[in-house]
């Protein structure tokens, strides 16, 4: 399945990631400045838990709806002369776009930046028919190719892992003479495209927002490549997840500030543009327009407690707010869909056995759902990924398991719960090798530092990295205390307090 | 801080103490096996603020531990029994040290919301049940502890706290009110310690990484203490820089507003020509 | 194998999909009608609603100016000099305009002005060429004078229309884009100016894009450090005409 963009173990993928230094310090310098941007340009707005409303009420309101939208918005592209082809998988979507490319004998295709494109392998299938050249005209998403077709690790920034050096060195393999700078890079890359540019046959875009009532697409980018390849190219094939869809042009307007102050901190991005099919007099864009609307195991959400993930509209916040995503990147999480929403989405279009482990990646410190402008409930629905593999799948047969069974049981009974309170003192006596305290004052009655090997990988993940104060005795706890204690005299205001309200 | 505006929907502060506001002590279960004075910091403080406080016998753990692992079956028994020992005294709240179980306990209602018995049971304990310093904050309207700590400290705010339970802004007043205290900000506040639970035993990669970036930025504050007002996290913090020979004292904000107390500097908001901070600050994340 | 191409458009396919969705969300088709939708709050409405036209305009030009575009207010009477000056400036050899007719030209003052611009190599965009002729003109271009619809305060946008006189290519592939735009186009918001263009396709507009451009084209691509001028023009000018 191409979500997946590994084949490593999930715990060797964390390891790998945690010792590429150089790019968890983009990472954590790339969130850091986009918490000043983003912040920034969400208070310019003003009223910005009222805009998330409106936008969950949007997005909510199009899922609830989604066949009747999907079928006006077809109505509409058919009815100005484009065409709409519904995927159910990932094959039915390249394969369709492969007849496509073949039939309208295309030579040079260029694309867009889009992760369904991405998710549905689109790049691999078209390289496969002999004789077309293909390039992806986003500036990370060309960088990405020219190493050897890299896999993103942000859904908005997909090279977050490269930086300024490796990337005049891919450039210097294309006759590029200049400096690290990225403004030179930049450059460099828009006279490189653009003779490609200027003889592409076959366009290919994503689709940020599919207009029900008017059967065009709406597009947000910087760079201008979207543009461009929708206007030189005669074909033009626009990939949608079947979600990305809205009424009309008011609720995309909506979205589309909602979006850009959420995925870079800007009032819009550069280029926002609807678009479709050529009018009739109108000299370029595209005379032949389809559109490929993707399921790809989405519908597997709808009408699930997981719904709500389809209200995405890909801003890639959450990943930048992440605390987790901040030490493992976008490669951690082996599939396209990297943090808090690769999370949730991974295991739904990806399958559980597969992805099992990331809804475990996350301390459930809810920034994602702080952060997220049309209110999915991302950590919540992490947890909900966890009990459908404990509860319904019975995913996890460690030791692990068993321990946090046992915890279940602990928990639930008073009385083994007292028996606790008074052995976990005793009990832990052992576990000291004695060694200084720094911390003041947790570990004056103790601390537990060390387990011997045997005791169960679980306890040795704490304690391998961090001290624990050793459980106090059973006469010095809490409870203890308290069943003994004076109350302590209520103060003066606060008697008079309760003097003047007795009157 | 802005004089009026209150614009904070989810508590009414104007509370009239008819009488002796009788609360209910949520003790959490680290509180019970590693941390007896914040418990005890909490209950003398909530006295002395003149509230009645009873500790019923049979509370265990709010069962986070086993839920957010995702055994929901397996956490049901742990639920209930919790709501049946804090409903086993009459009380007018719930006041517990931990706005993150706290959180868990209110969420109850929605786990069990087809359980007929446990559902309305869940419901009554959401209604009355508030973490430590929302309670004396927003409930008791108190501004002033009437504690000194002549320090500098810096503030670890928890997540669960502040996006779950929403309340972000109660523990900086009070501890703003805290004499002679100075409150240096932590940079990247917002960043989860790494704690999350079991998340911290069962990735210690993840979590190990994410509390050494916790304790740097703690130490570059150069604060002579650490104030957190969630016992886990604090846990996790100061487990990690215990480890590393790094010279701090950790407090649980109970412990600071219980330290030097002289109750006559005890202060009501309405007392004062301070407004009421709304609980979710700005608003803008 | 029955081709994949022949089940777009069809029925077969369409009712498939739809009915599959049905099925999984276990929610009835058809239901839309009755249940349109009903937006919670009036916020896009109200955005800048409180400002008077100068505060408006105020808002809009420092928006621009915060996207890296040069706003330049002028009446129509100084729009001929003020081109002339700035192709000059600029050292502009190739320039592209829209194939607009007379009129429109006139009622910008600039009839003379696009007969005699004073720059060496002038090219239309324009239905006497191909397709590819016009995308090399415009490709070849230092700088395209062209016609935005409105400007957009909230935002700091100039919207405009694909039109046979100017193309998706003449706004994209020039070095330089310079948009003039009537100051009676200013609007608050992107709401604004949306329902604008909904009036206009209900009273017959017929376009294939709609573009709201915000400045120069640029990405954070690299090391997330904002560079100006990738794909599409590398200055972008607004040159707003106050007594229109």
């Amino acid at each position: 399945m191409s979500i997946s963009t590994s084949d490593k173990p999930y715990k060797e993928r964390i390891i790998d990631a945690e010792s590429d230094k150089f790019m968890r310090a983009a990472v954590a310098k790339a969130q850091d400045a986009q918490f000043i941007k983003r912040t920034a340009s969400r208070r310019e707005l003003g009223n910005w838990n009222e805009w998330r409303d409106l936008a969950e009420q949007i997005r909510q309101h199009v899922l609830k709806y989604l066949p009747d939208y999907l079928e006006e918005f077809a109505d509409n592209v058919e009815q100005q002369g484009g065409h709409v082809f519904f995927a159910k998988d990932e094959n039915e979507a390249h394969n369709f776009i492969k007849e496509l490319a073949i039939a309208k004998k295309a030579k040079n295709i260029v694309k867009s930046k889009s992760m369904v494109t991405t998710e549905i392998n689109l790049d691999k299938t078209l390289k496969s028919i002999p004789g077309v050249n293909l390039l992806e005209s986003d500036l990370a998403e060309f960088i990405l190719q020219e190493d050897n077709w890299d896999e993103p690790t942000h859904i908005v920034f997909p090279t977050l892992h490269k930086n300024r050096d490796q990337i005049q060195e891919e450039f210097q393999k294309l006759g590029y003479d200049g400096d690290n700078d990225p403004q030179h890079e930049a450059r460099f890359v828009r006279g490189y495209l653009r003779r490609f540019f200027m003889k592409a046959d076959f366009g290919i875009t994503g689709c940020n927002f599919a207009i029900a009532n008017n059967g065009m697409i709406n597009l947000d980018t910087n760079e201008g490549n979207a543009d461009i390849t929708m206007a030189i190219p005669k074909t033009q094939v626009v990939v949608m997840g079947m979600e990305r869809i809205v009424p009309s042009m008011k609720e995309a307007e909506v979205l589309d500030n909602m979006l850009a102050r959420s995925a870079v901190g800007q009032k819009l991005t550069t280029y926002c543009t609807f678009t479709g099919k050529k009018k009739d007099g109108e000299l370029d864009g595209p005379d032949d327009f389809w559109v490929v609307i993707v399921d790809d195991g989405r519908s597997k959400a709808l009408g699930t407690e997981f719904e709500p993930i389809l209200q995405c509209i890909r801003c890639g916040a959450c990943m930048n707010v992440c605390p987790v995503y901040r030490q493992v990147g976008g490669k951690g999480y082996g599939s396209i869909y990297p943090g808090p929403l690769g999370e949730v989405l991974s295991p739904i279009l990806g399958g559980y056995e597969h992805f099992k482990d990331l809804p475990y990646a996350c301390s459930l410190c809810a920034a994602c759902t702080e952060t997220c402008p049309v209110k999915i409930p991302l950590q919540h629905l992490i947890r909900e990924h966890r009990i459908v593999e404990m509860d319904d799948k019975h995913l996890d047969h460690s030791m692990t398991n068993l321990i946090l069974k046992m915890v279940g049981v602990g928990t639930d009974s008073p009385f083994l719960f007292g028996s606790a309170m008074k052995m976990a003192h005793p009990g832990t006596k052992l576990f000291n090798e004695g060694g200084p305290n720094s911390v003041e004052p947790m570990y004056d009655g103790g601390k537990i530092d060390y387990v011997p090997k045997a005791v169960p990988k679980l306890i040795h993940g704490w304690i391998d990295t961090r001290d624990v104060p050793r459980p106090v005795k059973a006469k010095e706890n809490f409870r203890h205390w308290y069943k003994h204690h004076q109350p302590v005299d209520a103060a003066p205001a606060v008697k008079k307090e309760e003097g003047q309200a007795d009157e | 801080m802005t004089k009026g505006g209150n614009s904070t929907k989810i508590f009414s502060w104007v509370f009239i103490m008819k009488n002796q506001p009788r609360v209910c002590i949520f003790s959490s279960c680290l509180v019970d096996l590693l941390f007896p004075n914040v418990g005890k910091s909490m209950v003398e403080v909530l006295e002395r603020l003149g509230c009645q406080t009873f500790l019923p016998d049979k509370q265990v753990c709010c069962g986070q531990p086993t839920y957010n692992s995702g055994y929901a079956k397996g956490s049901l028994k742990t639920f209930k029994n919790e709501i049946d020992a804090l409903l086993s005294i009459d009380a007018d709240y719930i006041v517990g040290p931990t706005g993150s179980c706290v959180f868990m306990i209110k969420e109850y209602k929605d786990i069990l919301k087809d359980d007929p018995v446990y559902g309305p049971r869940a419901e009554k304990v959401a209604n009355k049940i508030y973490e430590f310093t929302q309670f004396i904050y927003r409930v008791l309207g108190i501004i002033d502890c009437g504690a000194e700590l002549d320090a500098t400290v810096t503030v670890h705010r928890s997540c669960h706290m502040t996006r779950l339970l929403g309340e972000r802004t109660a523990p900086y007043v009070l501890l703003d009110h805290v004499k002679d205290l100075k409150r240096v900000p932590l940079h990247n506040v917002q960043l989860c310690c790494g704690f999350g639970g079991t998340f911290s035993a069962k990735q210690p990669e993840l979590s190990t990484a994410m509390v050494a970036d916790k304790a740097k930025n703690i130490m570059d504050t150069k604060a002579d203490i650490l104030v957190g007002m969630e016992t886990s996290c604090l846990m996790n913090i100061a487990g990690y820089m215990n480890r590393h020979g790094e010279h701090i004292k950790v407090m649980h904000i109970a412990e600071v507003l219980n330290h030097n107390v002289d109750p006559r500097r005890i202060k009501y908001i309405k007392d004062t020509d301070e407004a009421v901070v709304p609980a979710n600050g700005e608003g803008v994340f | 194998m029955s081709s994949l191409l022949e089940k777009a458009n069809s029925k077969e396919n369409r009712e498939a999909f739809l009915n599959h969705l049905e099925k999984a969300s276990g929610r009835k088709r058809h239901q839309l009608k009755d249940n349109p939708f009903k937006p919670l709050n009036q916020l896009p409405d109200e955005l800048l609603a409180d400002k008077d036209p100068d505060e408006l305009f105020d808002i809009a030009v420092k928006n621009s100016e915060s996207v890296n575009a040069e706003v330049v207010v002028k009446k129509s009477s100084d729009l001929a000099d003020y081109l002339h000056q700035y192709a000059q400036d600029k050292k502009v050899k190739n320039l592209i305009l829209p194939s607009v007719s007379a009129d429109e030209w006139s009622k910008f003052k600039l009839d003379q002005w696009a007969g005699n611009t004073g720059v060496e190599n002038v090219a239309t965009w324009s239905s006497d060429y191909g397709r590819m002729t016009n995308e090399k003109n415009a490709n070849d271009a230092d700088l395209a004078v062209g016609f935005g619809d409105y400007l957009v305060a909230s935002t700091g946008t100039v919207t405009v229309t694909n039109s046979a006189a100017q193309g998706r290519g003449f706004v994209y592939l020039p070095t330089r884009l310079l948009l003039i735009v009537p100051k009676s186009g200013l609007v608050r918001s992107t709401r604004q100016a949306v329902e604008k263009y909904d009036e206009r396709f209900a009273g017959g507009l017929s376009t294939s894009a709609i573009n709201f451009i915000s400045g120069p084209s640029n990405s954070g691509d690299i090391e997330m450090e904002l560079v100006v001028g990738v794909h599409g023009p590398v200055e972008c000018t607004y040159l707003v005409v106050e007594d229109l």
